[in-house]
């Protein structure tokens, strides 16, 4: 009897396994897509965003809070992108530092730090991005966010206006939400 | 231009106003078509390529998002595929293809009525392009100096087609109307060269017809005002020369008259000439023959012997006094008869030879008195001939005796016959080894009662009627005579007589 619920033990404990392993390889694979669009977008804002005249000079400073969460995704899209010069990549970014950022994406993981992130941002004139859930309403400018079961973007042309900065209507039009 | 060879003048200018209206209108109007055609060209293409640039921006955030999002999301090449069916209210657009970074094909529009459905590969059109029914144009899309993608639009030349069918319609009848305008103003315009030329023409036709030179072609303008132009001058030259002929021809008319009058009177006193020498010649022969005869008799002495020989030798210079004078009777008859056209030939058949010899035999005794030596050269073959043969012998002895009187003793007189076979003609040549003459006494010989001079006249009796008689004669048997001669060498009268001539047989 011992023997066979061993048995039975054995063959649940592998379809476990099996659920386990196969759940992991899908959410692998999700997380692998949200970074690889979490770039894109991020690529797209930087092109399609101007900043006042004047205000850059040269490089994009874009800053990330912790390590860099897109790995190569965001480092060859970003090589591309030429529109507002050449785009340099400051990761682990702590709140006092963003003096140094002309966009700062936010990580979910620093949701404490929001706030204080946000502060420095403004004064900079930083284009704030992050996948916090409730960061539109925490006054940040882009979150991304799953609209209709798709990763989309939400942007928050008020606070965009009141940094001094602009967004092409173009992008807005395929944002999943825009906050006036 | 033979075309125009039998074209009047008025015709001629109206078609060149017409062909230089025709050809400016044309080149006027190919010049206004082609440049129209270019612009019209250029618009099509400036238009397009505004267009494409707008279309193409106005996808750019599609095309940029679906790039990058590109195998995880298809959204974006979906809402720019959707944006474009916007074209299907414009049906000129045929196609319009949206291309990424990669030169992927992105998005596209084809019209419902293209059968090819297919997008062109990027870098097919470089440039605008015109096929033989659509326009195509390919061109980048950036966005703030970065290349997004591309875009690749196709339109139909509808607006080219319509524009060129249009154009040549208008053209068309552009031309029509200024060639018909052109026509009328020509037909006006062309008077003012045509009408005084073609006055002048009618005015020398009927001058022509008419003969009548008072004719003046009608003066175009008025004659108060002054026009120095060429037709007013040629008019006035045409007139001018018409009164210049009429004058010329009422003084030729004026001289004809008088012309007419003299040869009258100098025909009327030929005629009397020959008239008084006839009977004058004839009342002189009928005592001639008389004395002649009478003392004929006496040199005979038929009626018994003349004792005194004094007067025997007076009866032979009586004789030959009076044969002499009677020949010369009969020359100036004959030269007056012949003169007056009034000597008549007895055409016959003369054996050449045999008449010939008599010639020579009657000059022989006389060139041997002389001493000269008449030599002959008359072929075998010489051919019978149709002469009068009395005027004929008239003409051989005529040239003979000359040539024996003109030679001084111990020359030579030469009878030279030649049958021309090819002319049908024979030549009698006599040549003497006499005292010969200058060109100028060679025109003199031939004239009537003319001799060379007054030292010949005194040392070679003579009526100088010879030589005038024998070209008569000569010329009334259809031929000519030739003299050729050197002084103090020599002459040789050459006679060319038709063999047989049918005008004179006939008579």
């Amino acid at each position: 009897m011992f023997r066979l619920n061993k048995h039975i033990c054995s063959i649940f404990m592998a379809i476990f396994m099996l659920f386990v392993i196969s759940a992991d390889i899908t959410i692998a694979g999700k997380t692998s897509k949200e970074k690889y669009l979490k770039a894109a977008y991020i690529n797209n804002l930087l092109r399609f965003t101007q900043w006042p005249d004047g205000y850059l000079n040269g490089d994009v400073n874009l800053c990330i809070t912790g390590a860099n969460p897109f790995g190569r995704a965001m480092q060859a899209i970003v090589e591309r992108n030429k529109a507002n010069g050449d785009i340099k990549l400051i990761e682990n970014i702590r709140p006092g530092a963003v003096g140094q950022c002309d966009v700062i994406y936010i990580s979910m993981f620093e949701q404490n730090d929001v706030p204080q992130l946000l502060i420095e941002a403004k004064a900079k004139k930083c284009l704030t991005i992050s996948d916090e859930p409730n960061f539109i309403a925490s006054g940040g400018m882009v979150e991304f966010s799953e609209i209709r079961g798709k990763l989309s973007y939400i942007v928050n042309v008020k606070k965009l206006s009141e940094a001094g900065l602009s967004v092409n209507p173009l992008l807005l039009e395929n944002a999943g939400k825009v906050i006036r | 231009m033979s075309i125009l060879a039998n074209t009047s003048i008025k015709n001629r200018l109206t078609l060149i106003i017409i062909t230089i209206s025709a050809i400016s209108v044309l080149l006027t109007v190919i010049s206004i078509v082609a440049y129209s055609y270019y612009n019209i060209k250029q618009e099509m293409i400036i238009d397009l390529d505004l267009n494409a640039k707008a279309i193409g921006e106005r996808n750019s955030a599609a095309i940029s998002l679906g790039t990058d999002t590109m195998g995880f999301d298809d959204t974006y090449s979906q809402q720019a595929a959707k944006s474009l069916r916007f074209f299907k209210t414009n049906k000129s657009i045929l196609k319009v293809c949206l291309y990424n970074a990669y030169k992927d094909e992105f998005a596209k529009y084809i019209a419902d009525n293209v059968s090819d459905k297919a997008c062109p590969k990027v870098g097919v059109y470089s440039v605008a392009a015109f096929t033989s029914k659509t326009l195509n144009l390919e061109r980048e899309i950036n966005y703030a100096g970065d290349n997004i993608g591309y875009i690749y639009i196709q339109t139909d030349k509808y607006k080219l087609d319509n524009f060129i069918a249009k154009t040549l319609t208008t053209a068309a009848i552009v031309m029509l109307v200024a060639l018909i305008a052109s026509y009328f103003l020509a037909l006006y315009l062309q008077r003012s060269i045509s009408n005084p030329i073609l006055g002048i023409v009618r005015t020398a036709d009927k001058v022509g017809a008419e003969r009548d030179y008072s004719l003046r072609a009608t003066q175009i303008y008025d004659d108060k005002q002054t026009h120095n132009n060429e037709l007013a001058k040629l008019i006035k030259s045409f007139n001018k020369m018409l009164s210049e002929i009429e004058s010329r021809e009422g003084e030729m008319v004026h001289k004809n008259v008088q012309l007419e009058e003299a040869k009258n009177m100098a025909e009327k006193a030929n005629e009397a000439k020959t008239q008084f020498l006839a009977n004058i010649s004839h009342e002189l022969r009928t005592p001639l023959n008389s004395i002649i005869g009478f003392s004929d008799i006496i040199c005979t002495e038929m009626l018994g012997p003349i004792e005194n020989d004094k007067y025997s030798e007076y009866a032979h210079n009586i004789n030959d006094s009076g044969v002499h004078l009677l020949e010369i009777i009969n020359d100036i008859l004959d030269i007056s008869k012949a003169e007056s056209g009034k000597l008549e030939l007895r055409i016959g058949k003369v054996v050449l030879s045999k008449a010939l010899d008599e010639c020579l035999n009657i000059i022989e005794r006389r060139a041997f008195d002389n001493n000269i030596k008449v030599t002959h050269n008359l072929p075998d073959n010489l051919p019978i001939i149709f002469v009068d043969r009395v005027r004929f012998k008239q003409i051989v002895l005529n040239i003979l005796s000359n040539a024996v009187k003109f030679t001084e003793p111990e020359g030579e007189v030469i009878l030279d016959v030649e049958h021309l076979e090819k002319d049908n003609q024979i030549r009698i040549d006599i040549t003497d080894t006499g005292i010969g003459m200058s060109e100028d006494d060679i025109d003199k010989a031939f004239q009537s009662f003319v001799q060379i001079d007054g030292g010949l006249n005194r040392r070679h009796e003579g009526t100088g009627l010879g030589l005038p008689l024998t070209k008569q004669l000569v010329k009334l048997h259809k031929g000519r005579i030739n003299v050729d001669s050197t002084p103090n060498k020599g002459t040789t009268v050459s006679v060319y007589l038709p063999v047989r001539s049918d005008e004179l047989v006939n008579e």
